[in-house]
């Protein structure tokens, strides 16, 4: 598996989403949708009211990580730094106000209990995200080649 | 320079408070999960609670600009500073200025008790 030390397997992650959540962001059918090869793997980062779980996690250029909002509160996962929103490569708060929000690594507004927001990693690097509604709740997300 | 003392302080309150009345979600996150849990088991929503705190650090600096019994406001600002710090250490790298504001704050204190 190549996920982080606490990650369901990519397959499964993907069944809970389809079935149990309304996903939105760049899954949405307005939205474009990003090229998607054989070899994309969706992996699943559950909210709760303890934060985001796993709080690390390892996937490969090209794949999925959708956050599934378990919680009983609104989240609104981003890249970091809160507020701005800048540091994963293209992202900017400010970019929420356009049409296509789906090459920016921020959900751009708050997703209720049971939404997901979904985004495709292409950049490699090590991303500190945070939900922008509470500051203290973040986590990582790395991407390697 | 006592009054500049009090001048940034008084838009280091103000500024945010002005400030969320554009974008309330840049400084929601800021309030300890606890505070806002609290806040909506009396019917109150995130965004009322940060205008309300939004409209207090407003008195304050409208308080601390006028200079009389600045030590009451500034006291109040160093607490909210500190509980503002001491509930958002994992942002410390957006936060550190707050520290520079709080020394503020207490010098300006200090120098109003001497008075």
């Amino acid at each position: 598996m190549r996920s982080g030390t606490d990650t369901a397997a990519p397959e499964a992650a993907s069944e809970t989403v389809a079935t149990e959540t309304k996903v939105v962001g760049e899954l949405s059918e307005s939205a474009p949708q990003p090229s998607v090869t054989a070899s994309q793997e969706v992996y699943t980062v559950a909210y709760t009211a303890d934060g985001f779980s796993p709080k690390e996690l390892t996937v490969k250029a090209g794949d999925r990580v959708v956050w599934v909002n378990a919680a009983t509160t609104d989240m609104w996962p981003a890249t970091a730094a809160h507020p701005t929103h800048t540091v994963y490569p293209g992202s900017d708060i400010a970019k929420c106000s356009e049409a296509d929000t789906s090459m920016i690594f921020d959900a751009c507004h708050p997703f209720g209990a049971g939404d997901a927001y979904a985004f495709t990693f292409t950049e490699i690097g090590s991303w500190k995200y945070h939900n922008h509604l509470n500051v203290q709740q973040g986590g990582i997300i790395t991407v390697t080649e | 320079m006592f009054l500049a003392l009090r001048c940034a302080l008084a838009f280091s309150l103000a500024y945010p408070a002005l400030s969320a009345l554009q974008n309330p979600y840049a400084w929601i996150g800021y309030f300890p999960p606890f505070v806002l849990s609290s806040a909506a088991s009396f019917g109150i929503s995130s965004i009322a609670l940060l205008h309300t705190f939004g409209a207090t650090e407003v008195v304050l600096a409208l308080w601390i600009l006028s200079g009389k019994k600045v030590l009451i406001p500034t006291l109040i600002s160093a607490t909210m500073l500190a509980g503002i710090i001491l509930f958002n250490l994992s942002q410390f790298d957006i936060l550190f200025r707050d520290i520079s504001i709080l020394i503020i704050a207490l010098v300006v204190a200090r120098r109003a008790y001497t008075r």
